[in-house]
């Protein structure tokens, strides 16, 4: 295996919701700097989907639909907290959600359960949601 | 007012006026974890297999991104339904559980509805 390290960094992935009248341009802007925290941690963005418009069960700040991006990304020490802290600072981020993926995170592993389907399982749009083109 | 054996009454544990009554039934609850509930809908079918373990259903589908796959372990109320009802084993329900609570947190799933994302 030649990919693989002897000092695998953790993995993470990151589910945020932003505003729907976000422009792309400002999203871009916001993905980017999302990059440059994780890589200024030692790390990569191993996978990103845009989840595009969907329709909330219960209302958040008083909207009713919401952007959804997901972000798989691999770095060391306080990577998930700095990501975090960037989103909360943004007034446009609804809603974040980081869950820990491995510990020694297998880059391979991760994007052939993808390629399976198995592991990330995108659903049909919830009826009269726009789709946005995926990243 | 005095209740007869067997009579189901308001809360057993107030119930004054039958202490026999009382007493029977915490001795049913050593009896295979019991209660009024069960012995009410206690059902003598036969023993179900967890869905994932048999390999019926892939347990790497069990993830808050499927929320329409999540539902179906939900009532219409958004409560998620015991494992007693289901079958899971009890890996599988603990995992199902932080994954609704998951989805719920991301308004993927309601609290006390089911959400939009669903077959209903």
């Amino acid at each position: 295996m030649a990919t693989t390290t002897a000092n695998q960094i953790p993995g993470y992935e990151t589910t945020f919701i932003t505003k729907v009248d976000l422009s792309d341009d400002a999203l871009k802007t916001l993905k980017d700097r999302l990059t440059g925290v994780v890589t200024s941690f030692g790390g990569e963005v191993v996978y990103g989907e845009d989840w595009g418009k969907r329709k909330f069960a219960y209302p958040i700040h008083k909207e009713v639909r919401g952007h959804y991006t997901y972000l798989v990304y691999t770095g060391k020490g306080d990577v998930v907290a700095e990501i975090e802290r960037n989103l909360r600072l943004n007034d446009t981020v609804l809603r974040f959600m980081s869950v820990n993926l491995a510990k020694e995170f297998d880059k391979d592993v991760f994007m052939k359960e993808i390629g399976a389907g198995t592991s990330l399982k995108r659903e049909d749009k919830a009826p009269g949601s726009e789709n946005t083109a995926s990243a | 007012m005095k209740h007869e054996k067997g009579e189901k009454s308001g809360d057993k544990y107030n119930d004054k006026y039958n202490d026999k009554y009382n007493a029977e039934m915490e001795e049913s609850l050593d009896e295979g974890g019991g209660g009024r509930k069960n012995r009410k809908f206690s059902s003598n079918s036969k023993k179900k297999t967890c869905r994932f373990t048999s390999g019926e259903e892939d347990a790497a589908n069990l993830t808050y991104k499927n929320p329409k796959f999540l539902s179906t372990f939900m009532t219409e109320h958004g409560k998620i339904v015991p494992r007693r009802v289901t079958g899971n084993c009890a890996q599988i329900q603990r995992k199902l559980t932080s994954e609704i609570k998951r989805a719920r947190h991301l308004a993927l799933l309601g609290f006390v509805s089911i959400g939009p994302n669903t077959n209903y």
